[in-house]
């Protein structure tokens, strides 16, 4: 969103510098009734042409339109001020009503109130010097009859263009609120990419020294040295068998910081699952869960992006650790079952955590929704496209002694063929 | 004919040539190790009937470059290709040389001693 379209629309103005020249010809029309003096029409006048321009300057350069528009609401303030003076004070109360109106659409402020309220008596004040005009309240028919169209006119030209203004300013300040935040976020992406580009790299130079501990510990073995105590080369084996499964586990990591085409293929998805929890086996330990799987062996192979249903899959199981790492959690199980469907074969994670509040359920899937402090709010959205883009549907429900269940559905080589 | 022909090491990474080629006279085979594969190119290793163990990635002429050479010269050289990772295009580039078969690092012995056994016995 550019700056440009952050500013209040000219729509808006070009009500508002309506309104205001409405208002200056009924005072004109007030004036000429009463023989104005020359100096009182001079100060309408100006009025009347420098205060539409001062808003017009300011919405233009002002960087933030809440502030632009609380100026021009004090602007509006000072010709409700020459109204409410020259019908002796008849308009008080409905122009304060409608003072009130507009300050609400942006928000009540003590300063904000005491700037309007003060324009306003400082032009009542002015206005009745210059015209004449005495404090008089009059209740006379005549009176009340000749202001109704005031009466009804101002209010509601007011508390539309306030309304409509008032409305897209606070629209403007929290889109530009929400860009800042977006910035933030994206720095933080970014850094976390940047994290994954290093782990990709980092991999490839792990795998250098893992090969090489490997090859000496299988060396020394190769030789089966007489002599040497059972226990050492018990040792030696661990030690190869241990490099190769640090090589396993770096080998993961980098296949899943690859970047990439998305590539589907016919895969099978138990396995996959396996390999993920064997990427998350730390972070579920960690946290003390209880991995329990219904994983069918039997299951048709899936038409997906590899890649893509890992990383859907590490995201649901680590918000599952998450939502069950609170100490409040007596029983972390997290279960994972497949099964299949007619046309699709269907992944469910369940979690004994604290569940989705049903407020949230709505919103759950769109990006920056988000209950941890950390978190970006972003997991749920991307593992909702990912699936999607591969022909899946996702989505989730409490689960019902407590905690979270989240489903998806991925498309079979056939179906997705057909 | 000698039973147990050469082998040859050509990778960059010393530590994982030291332990290859100590590996390999452990299993019997005669082995010479090159740091680069011009290295290797200027010895006489190349004419000799031994199997060449190879690494991808090299800085200068890498693993690719020298299998391209060596069949421009048309050597034909029994190849086991070593990658650090499993880099589909270079990978499918090498899918129109005859070699003997790839091994992603970190590899087990035996599955370096399955791609022998398949040079040697032709398995």
């Amino acid at each position: 969103m550019s700056e440009q379209e952050l500013r209040l629309s000219r729509q808006v103005y070009r009500l508002r510098i309506f309104g205001l020249g409405l208002g200056f010809l009924c005072i004109a029309a007030v004036f000429y009734q009463r023989d104005a003096t020359l100096l009182a029409w001079t100060v309408l006048a100006a009025h009347g042409f420098v205060w539409p321009h001062v808003a017009w300057y300011h919405a233009r350069t002002s960087a933030d339109p809440h502030v632009a528009e609380r100026i021009n609401l004090v602007v509006d303030s000072m010709m409700g001020g020459i109204f409410v003076a020259l019908m002796q004070f008849t308009l008080l109360p409905s122009v304060l009503i409608v003072a009130m109106l507009s300050m609400d659409k942006l928000g009540w402020g003590w300063r904000f109130l005491g700037r309007t309220s003060g324009a306003m008596a400082a032009t009542c004040l002015v206005t009745t010097v210059l015209t004449g005009a005495s404090f008089r309240l009059d209740t006379s028919m005549p009176v009340i009859v000749a202001s109704i169209p005031l009466m009804v006119a101002y209010p509601f030209a007011v508390a539309f263009v306030s309304e409509r203004s008032g409305r897209m300013a606070r629209e403007r300040k929290k889109a530009v609120e929400q860009t800042a935040v977006l910035r933030e976020q994206l720095a933080h992406i970014a850094r976390v990419g940047t994290l994954g580009e290093m782990a990709a790299g980092l991999a490839h130079e792990l795998n250098q020294p893992l090969t090489a501990i490997h090859l000496e510990a299988q060396t020394a073995l190769e030789f089966r040295p007489a002599g040497v105590p059972e226990d050492v080369l018990d040792s030696l084996s661990r030690i190869g068998e241990q490099s190769i499964r640090a090589g396993d586990i770096v080998r993961r990591m980098r296949t899943f910081a690859r970047r990439g085409q998305a590539r589907r293929e016919a895969i099978a998805i138990s396995p996959l699952i396996q390999e993920v929890l064997a990427l998350l086996d730390h972070d579920l330990r960690l946290n003390g869960v209880e991995t329990i799987l219904h994983l069918r062996d039997d299951l048709p192979p899936v038409f997906v992006d590899r890649i893509e249903i890992e990383q859907v899959m590490v995201n649901l199981i680590r918000n599952a650790i998450e939502a069950m790492g609170s100490a409040a959690t007596p029983v972390r199980q997290l279960t994972i079952a497949t099964e299949p469907m007619p046309r699709d074969v269907r992944v469910t994670v369940t979690d004994t955590g604290g569940g989705i509040a049903p407020t949230i359920l709505a919103r759950l899937f769109h990006p920056f929704q988000t209950t941890k402090s950390a978190g970006l709010g972003l997991g749920l959205s991307i593992c909702q496209s990912l699936v999607e883009a591969n022909g899946g549907r996702v989505s989730a429900g409490p689960h019902p002694p407590g905690g979270a269940t989240f489903f998806f559905e991925l498309p079979l080589v056939r179906a997705a063929n057909a | 004919m000698n039973p147990n022909p050469p082998v040859f090491v050509v990778d960059d990474e010393e530590p994982v040539r030291v332990s290859l080629s100590k590996l390999l006279r452990a299993m019997g085979y005669p082995t010479q190790s090159f740091a680069s594969a011009t290295a290797f190119l200027e010895s006489e290793a190349v004419s000799e009937h031994g199997c060449l163990l190879l690494d991808l990635r090299m800085p200068g002429m890498s693993g690719i470059d020298l299998i391209e050479e060596l069949t421009r010269r048309q050597l034909a050289v029994p190849i086991i290709v070593m990658t650090g990772h499993t880099d589909m295009k270079s990978v499918q580039r090498l899918e129109s040389f005859p070699l003997v078969g790839f091994l992603e690092k970190p590899f087990s012995v035996d599955q370096l001693r399955e791609l022998l056994d398949r040079w040697r016995f032709g398995i």
